[in-house]
């Protein structure tokens, strides 16, 4: 019998999920004070009202048995994996107590010895100012950078002055997507691309997917084009020369106006300047002399041609492009990339016709450039070495084709908002809004960051393409001798970040871990990192916790397509369970009992504008009081609406202007085709770097981008003869999926996300049978687990899907389930694209069977004699 | 007349599972039940491959095979088409696992640890025992929302409304293109169908999607041995009314007894075996439809009558009270094998063959029990040939039987017992010991063959061992 319950309080309270970075907006369902439900928000601009498995499946998080409920102290001094820490509790008092002696002591040492890792977006500004107020600049170890989009969002910026890509899904005639799941439920905005993509491909839209794996992306495509890993920027530059040399299809009115594919290069390679003014020149043909670029009309500038200016001979970037991109026959390209040489042809020939290069629409009384074509690259593509060439490479194609931030094309994701748009910065070129970048504290790939002699473990001063330097310091922390770093790491604060499952071989980060003799993890599990950990502090669920602006602070990281502007709160559904808290609030509490009370606020005012005459009562910042402060200040008088229970937490000022959806048609600055600061950057980079013993590949510090191997492609065929590839899986994400019961029982059931998928010839080549337990080495170790045979992934890959195989005690649901890729990616400099620091998420790898496997019986005799037939717990 | 009704487009969809976890969520299903699962196909060869993603959920069928085999009358279609199990009738037979072409029904066995308040307070609502499925979230429709997988959807593939109204998004959505029903092993009239357009239809070069089918694991053991001890009790009772051995304990008839104790002990084994075995007496309500509901109460009015002939009775009240047991005992032997055969969508377990088997296995161990009981006590009976003949037969019936491995073991033991008898009939003064030697064997084989049968029937199971779909060409 159902028990009829007296219900005495049923709310839905609107909030944004943290299943994955997005924080799309949903409404959980609370009945007597448990949460029974989540759903969508439909009034959520970004979730359209849907929710994924993960965003579901939060609730069984949120009351996972095995989360941190209180203060835990490490008892045991040794460390390691394996390694039972022996805690114990403690109340919060000692906690912080114990953290701030520890930070105090750091700080009078040197502030820069405090590290804070974490992968908490929606925190991110909060522990810059805490940062800034402590006075270390090492505010964001973030492993997830590593592997993720480091090489699109180095592109993005320069390209499109935005961090995050997206595509003009109402108009796009034709989407290829290289190294991308966009709109399936993977990369960023997913509920909204997912629902648009689904949309577009109903109406007509032809996908091309350009990818070593057959996963949900491909299986959709009008077409699969697999690919040897690593190698798509040959893709790119093939598709280039035959837009520009074969097809003759480039948009020059574009290139004339929004590149600097006009600017003369001189034999050095550099800009040609004008004598007096020193801005670069291009040759204006209706005058027949060269001409300040922003002086000469732009229909007038020379595209092609060889031209003499003060006895220096020069030539536009545009045509140095196309004679760059001429090598890259498809014949050639094919060799390298094993697609067939017809089949990028053909490719090319379709984006040629499908891009409608000269035509316009009319959209809102507007005659705007109509492009309805977008390549997207996310990690797959350019999460290697040599990664943001290969983006530059591929974005190279969108750029010919005008397709950038116009109609039905490519678009950035909010380069323009209300309240900003990006910079004409030198030379006119474009730099994204500082409004864009000051947030996160981004650097700008244009014109590139200061390069110094390296001064802190984030090694930003030597990489000053790169958006942030946040994934160097394994490398640092370990040998900073190496790069004449003085600094000594004391105190490390972790958060929202499993390092020892995200960075690369854990043997490494296991000793990484071990250097730094202070580490406080704000945990909800003690997963593989909190095994490292002095101490352990709880950190609050997202469905505990309040943010501003999850998704969006302040309207400039995912507010998706041409629809409205929005805002949104993540408020708590439930109290924190036990004794946990909002990992932020520790963090000002902190600064409080180190007295920091004057610096804190100093940098919350300049974060998040909280003036000295609107601190609270008590003098004492809060996580939720920065909320709120943020929320009147967007929201104004309708602020004390937003959230209520039974209402939405997601507030709408307005509309997107034409000008803010389609951009592209009205931003000034120009994009490059010719990354001439590469050349000089790269210089001071080896200069910086002299006297020191690192090795450091500057080799991509080239205006054009090239295609290179790297050392996965230069392994030894006879030792490494696979290469080993990671991908996502849409109802995974991070290294939390797999603790999930209800996730972790449908990855069993799913075909191969526990398992290493490989091509059935591989297979057999090696005498493997599917379900076969295997062993994979790389030379960085080893791993094993089950094969799961398929026709749909590159003969040459293997692949393993999301973060899995995981060994920490504290989490057992996860525990001894699928395979670790993270374990093959060496510890080594080499690995690291020099541009953008990104991680190469490709290994040479062999697989072989393990020895002694079951023995096969025939059918039935087993079934007569051994397990047959009747076990009810498989009904 | 509203009824409601789902068009899956599996261009649309894209394996994300956001539904099944949605499913789960609403309706607190139980650890390990998953009534929305999305099934995967590769289909094609590098590199022109694919995967094929398949939402699958109870299909809410027009003639819904899972209400007639129910023995609880514990499922009924409402009027406006949603097909519910009512958990407060469910005696937990699995009746209608077997019989569903979808393998949309699910049995919850035990209750798991509650580990978590959202399970306290959802998945308790769950009678452990009881078989579940889909409900179309019956009670959201009845609020005029969408069902929980519909609303997640982030694709938009499912689509739910009022198949009957013409302007509905379903109705609009068949117009467009064709609706194709999954193919199964028997036509159920679903309410749910798939839009197959474009790509994965013309790339595969297929017009019907179906299930994957693997070894039914549903009725095992017990209900082999139930059968068996039913066939054996009701064969023994027919037997004795025309071998007639004269053997009495304490003046009451020990063949009778011998029935009444097997047919009773296979009433009990059925009993512990179902989910809620306290609710066995709702196996008698659906004896309209349900040939297991028709043979509970065979079974009782048998042992009610087998109990009154143990007593001496007049033969005026004894012989028509005989002639009715015998008639009962028929159907207590048979109704298994209808049972069975009634599956439709077990295709091994169709047509006669198993009713014919189960009946001559049960007169084989009926005239073995009661010859050699003759043969004890010194008689001499028909039993011997009428064995023969049995077996003869049984051998014959092998011949229809489609499973090799039963058809093996029956041919195997049939013909020691064949040999047995022959052996007999030459030597008759070894017939004591060759009967019960015959008798083992009939039991043996009886009790095998059985056992076999049942594992011969494939059912659709809503994840393969690897969660694949199957594709059936044209």
């Amino acid at each position: 019998m159902i028990a009829v319950r007296n219900i005495k309080e049923d709310v839905w309270i609107s909030t944004a999920c943290y299943g994955c970075y997005n924080a799309c907006g949903v409404r959980a369902h609370r009945v007597d004070g448990v949460v029974v439900d989540i759903a969508g928000d439909p009034e959520n601009p970004s979730s359209l009202g849907h929710i994924c498995a993960k965003g579901k499946a939060r609730i069984m998080d949120l009351y996972d048995p095995e989360r941190v409920v209180h203060p835990l102290r490490r008892r045991n001094p040794e460390k390691g994996v394996g390694v039972d820490p022996q805690w114990e509790r403690i109340s919060w008092d000692e906690a912080l107590e114990l953290v701030a002696e520890k930070l105090k002591a750091a700080r009078a040492q040197d502030p820069r010895s405090i590290l804070v890792a974490h992968f908490d977006l929606n925190a991110a500004p909060l522990v810059r100012a805490w940062c800034t107020a402590i006075g270390t600049p090492h505010t964001n170890w973030s492993s997830a950078g590593m592997f993720c989009g480091m090489g699109s969002h180095t592109v993005n910026m320069l390209v499109n002055g935005s961090y995050n890509s997206e595509v003009d899904f109402e108009h796009c005639e034709h989407l290829v997507l290289v190294g991308s799941q966009m709109g399936f439920m993977v990369d960023s905005n997913a509920q909204f691309t997912t629902y648009n993509l689904a949309r577009a491909r109903q109406r007509g839209m032809k996908v091309t997917v350009v990818d070593p794996l057959c996963g949900a992306a491909a299986s959709k495509a009008d077409s699969w084009m697999p690919i040897r890993p690593g190698t798509d920027a040959a893709l790119g530059l093939a598709i280039v020369h035959q837009l520009l040399n074969v097809l003759d299809v480039y948009d020059a009115p574009f290139l004339q106006r929004r590149t600097n594919a006009t600017y003369l290069i001189g034999p050095d390679g550099q800009y040609v300047r004008g004598v007096e003014n020193k801005k670069p020149l291009v040759w204006d043909l209706a005058a027949g002399r060269a001409g300040s670029f922003d002086e000469v009309a732009s229909q007038d500038a020379a595209l092609e041609g060889t031209f003499t200016i003060e006895g220096v001979e020069c030539r536009p970037a545009f045509a140095l492009l196309r004679e760059h991109v001429r090598r890259y026959t498809p014949e050639y390209a094919a060799q390298i990339t094993d697609v067939p040489a017809a089949q990028i042809v053909e490719l090319a020939r379709q984006l040629a016709r499908d891009a409608h290069v000269g035509e316009t629409v009319e959209v809102d009384g507007f005659e705007l450039a109509y492009r309805p074509v977008a390549v997207i690259f996310k990690m797959g593509a350019v999460g290697h070495k040599h990664g943001m060439a290969t983006g530059l490479a591929l974005h190279l194609i969108n750029i010919v084709l005008g397709a950038i931030d116009v109609v039905g094309s490519f678009l950035g994701v909010n380069p323009v908002g209300p309240n900003w748009e990006p910079e004409v910065g030198a030379d006119g070129m474009l730099v994204a809004a500082e409004h864009v970048r000051s947030l996160f504290g981004y650097n700008s790939p244009f014109p590139g960051g200061p390069v110094r002699r390296p001064r802190s473990l984030s090694l930003e001063e030597i990489l000053p393409i790169a958006v942030g330097g946040r994934v160097m310091y394994p490398f640092t922390i370990l040998a900073r001798e190496d790069f004449g770093l003085d600094i000594v790491p004391h105190v490390l604060l972790h958060s929202r970040v499993n390092l020892m499952m995200t960075v690369v071989d854990p043997k490494a980060i296991a000793q990484v871990l071990k250097r730094v003799p202070f580490m406080v993890s704000f945990a909800t599990h003690l997963d593989e990192t909190a095994e490292f950990a002095d101490l352990v502090l709880p950190d609050a669920h997202d469905l505990e916790r309040y943010d501003l602006f999850p998704a969006n602070h302040p309207y400039c990281f995912l507010v998706p397509g041409p629809g409205s502007w929005y805002g949104a709160l993540r408020q708590p559904v439930v109290p924190p369970k036990g004794e946990s808290r909002h990992w932020g609030d520790v963090l000002l509490d902190l600064g409080y009992r180190l007295g920091l009370d004057e610096e804190l606020h100093t940098a919350c005012q300049a974060l998040f504008n909280v003036k000295p005459d609107q601190l609270p009562p008590n003098g004492r910042l809060t996580v939720q009081y920065l909320g709120a402060h943020g929320l009147s200040a967007a929201a104004g008088d309708a602020a004390a609406k937003v959230g209520l229970p039974n209402t939405s937490s997601t507030f709408k000022p307005r509309a997107k202007y034409v000008q803010e959806a389609y951009p592209g048609n009205w931003i000034k600055a120009r994009v490059p085709v010719y990354e001439e600061h590469f050349i000089r950057k790269g210089r001071e980079v080896t200069a910086a770097l002299a006297g020191t013993k690192v090795k450091w590949d500057v080799s991509d510090y080239t205006p054009l981008p090239e295609w290179r191997p790297s050392a996965a492609h230069e392994q030894d065929p006879a030792v490494y003869d696979l290469f080993a590839i990671p991908f996502k899986l849409p109802f995974m994400a991070l290294s939390l999926s797999a603790q999930n019961p209800w996730l972790a029982d449908l990855g069993e059931r799913h075909p191969y996300a526990f398992y290493l998928i490989m091509h059935r010839r591989a297979a057999e080549a090696r005498g493997i049978a599917d379900g076969d337990r295997v062993t994979v080495t790389s030379c960085a170790g080893t791993i094993t687990g089950r094969v799961r045979v398929t026709e749909g992934i590159h003969p040459e890959a293997v692949g393993i899907g999301g973060t899995h195989g995981h060994w920490a005690k504290g989490m057992s649901v996860a525990r001894g389930r699928g395979l670790h890729f993270n374990s093959l990616v060496p510890f080594d400099l080499e690995v690291v694209d020099k541009l953008s620091s990104a991680f190469d998420s490709k290994v040479k790898v062999r697989v072989a069977k393990v020895a002694g496997g079951p023995p096969r019986a025939s059918t039935w005799t087993v079934r007569l004699l051994a397990g047959w037939p009747f076990s009810r717990r498989s009904l | 007349m509203t009824h409601y009704g789902m068009v899956i487009d599996t261009k649309a969809c894209i394996g994300c599972y956001a539904c099944t976890v949605a499913c789960k969520v609403e309706n607190g299903s139980p650890a390990g039940i998953w009534a929305a699962p999305v099934l995967q196909k590769e289909v094609g060869v590098f590199p022109d491959v694919r995967r094929l993603y398949l939402p699958m959920l109870c299909n809410h069928c027009s003639d819904a095979p899972c209400i007639s085999a129910c023995p609880c009358s514990a499922i009924q279609r409402r009027p406006d088409g949603i097909v519910a199990i009512d958990q407060n009738k469910c005696c937990g037979s699995r009746a209608c696992l077997l019989a569903c072409p979808y393998g949309a029904i699910h049995f919850y066995h035990r209750r798991e640890h509650l580990a978590t308040p959202f399970q306290v307070a959802k998945v308790s609502a769950h009678e452990p025992g009881t078989a579940q499925k889909c409900t179309f979230c019956s009670s959201r429709v009845d609020r005029g929302l969408d069902p929980a997988c519909v609303e997640a959807c982030p694709t938009g593939a499912r689509i739910f409304a009022d198949l009957s109204d013409d302007r509905s998004k379903t109705s609009l959505a068949l117009k467009q293109s064709e609706g194709l029903s999954l193919a199964t092993t028997i036509d159920t009239r679903p309410s749910v169908k798939y839009l197959v357009n474009g790509l994965e239809l013309a790339r595969a070069d297929r017009r019907e999607l179906s299930l994957p089918r693997h070894p039914q694991q549903v009725w095992g053991v017990q209900h082999a041995a139930e059968f068996w001890l039913l066939g054996a009790g009701a064969g023994i009772f027919i037997a004795s009314r025309w071998l007639t051995p004269d053997w009495t304990v304490l003046g009451l008839d020990v063949t009778v007894i011998l029935a009444m104790v097997l047919v009773a002990l296979g009433g009990l084994v059925l009993m512990s075996d179902l989910g809620r075995p306290l609710r066995f007496y709702r196996a008698f309500t659906n004896s309209r439809q349900s040939w297991v509901s028709r043979g509970a109460v065979a079974d009782f009015f048998f042992l009610a009558l087998v109990a009154l002939l143990a007593l001496p009775l007049p033969q005026a009240i004894s012989l028509p009270l005989t002639g009715a047991a015998v008639a009962l005992s028929l159907v207590v032997i048979m109704y298994p094998g209808l049972a069975l055969s009634d599956l439709k969508a077990i295709e091994a377990w169709r047509g006669a063959g198993l009713p014919a088997e189960f009946l001559v296995d049960a007169l084989l161990i009926g005239v073995a029990t009661n010859g050699v009981l003759i043969a004890w006590s010194g008689g001499a009976s028909a039993a011997l040939p009428a064995l023969a003949m049995l077996s003869i037969l049984r051998t014959a019936l092998t011949f229809i039987s489609p499973g090799h491995v039963a058809r093996t073991v029956a041919l195997l033991g049939n013909g020691l017992i064949i040999i047995s008898v022959v052996l007999a009939i030459l030597n008759p003064a070894g017939t004591p010991v060759l009967g019960a030697i015959a008798l083992g064997l009939a039991l043996l084989t009886s009790l095998w063959t059985k056992l076999l049968r049942l594992g011969e029937g494939e059912r659709s199971t809503p994840f393969g061992p690897a969660g694949e779909l199957w594709v059936r060409s044209a």
